[in-house]
């Protein structure tokens, strides 16, 4: 009976290092302060959005010089991206450092592309719409059937769930064509009817290459990218963005970030902050003349602004997050456990420990065991003790409680 | 002698089985009226895309069957014998130690794996007939930890019952609950994928905890 106990107070002291440090972030965690930083295509540098706690507004700024504007001066250094607001009230100028601009001509080259951890890091089940390419259709239409790709790639009729044989032996032939290895590694794509236009899926197969699939007018259209050797790929966005510059961003094993042009499928690297995809979040705002990259750690936040045309670096900016989480819980709990993350829909247990301190607060809590158990008059256990020496609190309180088998 | 407690077990928990079982019939009855309701209004392909393209799980509704089950089934069994104190009797049966309570335990146990098996089996059969294999293995992970806390919460209920004192059952009770909360961390259809063998593990865990209690009520433990 006494190693049933013990499983008991075992179950406990786990669960207690989930739950109390939960129920504490839940207590005292606070938003982290979020400021947007954008490029100033007129003033060359990093400008702010923040929320002044203080003077209960928002404050707009450059970052280096410090200078506050309004609303509408900020506007107005930042015409790339407010351009909406510009043109409606007639302040949208004609052009920029030289260059021609028209509000359809930025409309077709901005972009806003984000990328979380939870986009890799999800269950996702494997059958996928691919869409009529060239339907002559300004809008997309389902296509009345799902693909699935195992070691060979079979079309489904939903209606009937059934396989269309015709249609997925057409496929198949592509890919044996093609030179493709089954079975895929990874399929990505962007299955939605509200996009413009439809770009198919980018599909990494067994030997780490990169196939581009399409359903045009029926039939495959299927290439292989013939990406350069180095890069290996772990997760593909597929953005069709309005200028059809590109397909999609592919992000590489080594943390590099590469766009895959139109342009006979060129990979051109996109220089990015120090970026791990499980982890981060990036963000990156396109417009004619410069792109911003943006990722946001746990460390803080770095910018980089680049020259839209070549993809040069042209200033970098980094924030670094002030601590704004009261990080008590490691100076008090000698380990804490999580099942859930921001970086994860999957329930994943991890256990952090705490530190030094931690550990020294153990032994005033095995103290405690002691004393209170002499206190009631009760068993003091070796077994016991030890136990709350390892586990210091999450111990304590279920060898006290459960101490009597 | 196992046959006659099984017996005694089966007239203590007849009602409650025949409810139970009630209400998984009409539980999938709704369901599979309800998707059949969306299929009829806008197309198996939508209710696809719905599925696989948005991450929508078409059986929320089967969420707290299996612990209501677990709980009501526990309950039914296991409080008239604390109630009418007919435990003293079970305990002094002529068998080996814990034997009457072992098969007390089983027979709850078994009893709601078939009941919970045949529920996901029957929810399959009516799912393969419009789902291809990939939705219905990401349905079998979603609700898995479902149908398991269910047998968790028995466990607890029979540890909880035959616990002689109300100090340790109220500490019982906050550590069932607790437990029981890890089967429902999240909603995302698939999100145990990879540690299902984690909840298996828990469920096999906490079903010697009976045995404690009982130990503890044989000794007359008070406080």
């Amino acid at each position: 009976m006494k190693i049933i106990n013990y499983t008991i107070i075992i179950l406990s002291t786990l669960i207690l290092a989930w739950v109390v440090p939960m129920l504490y972030h839940l207590g005292v965690d606070k938003a982290s302060k979020s400021n947007f930083i954008y490029y100033s295509s007129i003033e060359k540098d990093f400008c702010s959005v923040s929320y002044d706690k203080a003077k209960n507004k928002n404050i707009r700024k450059n970052i280096n010089t410090d200078k506050e504007y309004s609303k509408t001066e900020f506007d107005s250094i930042l015409p790339l991206y407010f351009h909406r607001q510009l043109s409606s009230e007639g302040k949208l100028p004609d052009s920029i450092n030289g260059v021609f601009i028209s509000p359809k001509l930025l409309r077709q080259k901005q972009l806003f592309f984000r990328n979380k951890p939870t986009n890799k890091n999800r269950p996702h089940i494997q059958l996928f719409t691919l869409f009529e390419s060239m339907s002559g259709r300004v809008r997309l239409e389902l296509p009345g059937d799902f693909f699935r790709l195992d070691n060979n790639i079979e079309f489904i009729n939903p209606e009937t769930n059934t396989v269309k044989k015709e249609k997925s032996e057409m496929f198949m032939n592509a890919f044996i064509k093609k030179g493709f290895t089954f079975p895929a590694k990874g399929v990505f794509g962007n299955p939605s009817v509200l996009k413009s236009y439809d770009e198919g899926y980018f599909i990494i197969d067994n030997k780490d290459q990169i196939f581009h699939l399409k359903m045009v007018n029926g039939t495959p259209f299927f290439r292989n990218t013939n990406m350069p050797i180095g890069i290996k790929p772990q997760f593909i966005s597929v953005v069709e963005p309005n200028d059809k510059s590109f397909y999609a961003f592919v992000f590489d094993c080594d943390n590099k970030v590469y766009i895959i042009s139109t342009t006979n499928y060129n990979f051109t690297e996109v220089p990015c902050p120090e970026y791990d995809i499980n982890r981060d979040n990036l963000s990156i705002m396109a417009n004619m003349l410069y792109w911003n990259i943006s990722v946001t750690s746990t460390k803080g936040k770095t910018v980089f602004a680049l020259d839209a045309t070549n993809k040069v670096v042209v200033d970098s900016i980094t924030i670094k997050s002030k601590s704004v989480k009261n990080n008590l819980t490691k100076y008090i709990f000698p380990f804490t456990i999580k099942l859930e993350s921001y970086n994860t829909k999957y329930v994943k247990p991890s256990i952090k420990p705490g530190n030094y301190y931690a550990f020294m607060l153990n032994f005033f809590f095995m103290i405690l065991y002691v004393g209170v158990n002499k206190f009631r008059k009760k068993e003091i256990k070796i077994i016991s003790i030890i136990w709350v020496v390892i586990t210091g609190i999450f111990g304590l309180i279920p060898s006290i409680v459960f101490n009597k088998a | 002698m196992w046959k006659a407690i099984i017996y005694k077990e089966w007239k203590k928990t007849k009602w409650f089985n025949i409810g139970i079982w009630m209400v998984a019939i009409l539980l999938l009855t709704y369901i599979f009226m309800k998707i059949g309701r969306s299929f009829r209004f806008v197309g198996m392909e939508h209710l696809w895309d719905v599925v696989v393209n948005r991450d929508q799980f078409l059986f929320r509704n089967l969420k707290y069957f299996p612990i209501a089950a677990g709980i009501i089934f526990g309950l039914s069994q296991f409080v008239p014998e604390v109630i009418e104190k007919r435990i003293k009797l079970t305990l002094h049966l002529p068998l080996p130690k814990h034997r009457a309570i072992l098969i007390m335990i089983a027979y709850g146990l078994i009893l709601l794996t078939i009941t919970f098996t045949i529920h996901i089996l029957t929810t399959i059969v009516f799912v393969q007939l419009y789902f291809p294999k990939e939705i219905i293995i990401s349905m079998i992970f979603t609700i898995v930890p479902w149908y398991i806390s269910g047998l968790v919460a028995y466990s607890f209920i029979a540890m909880i019952s035959l616990e002689p004192t109300w100090k340790r059952r109220i500490f019982n009770i906050i550590l069932m609950v607790l437990t029981l909360d890890l089967f429902y961390i999240s909603d995302f259809p698939g999100a145990y994928r990879f540690n299902i063998y984690l909840v298996i593990l828990i469920s096999i865990y906490v079903m010697p905890f009976v045995f404690l209690s009982v130990n503890r009520f044989k000794k007359g433990i008070q406080d």
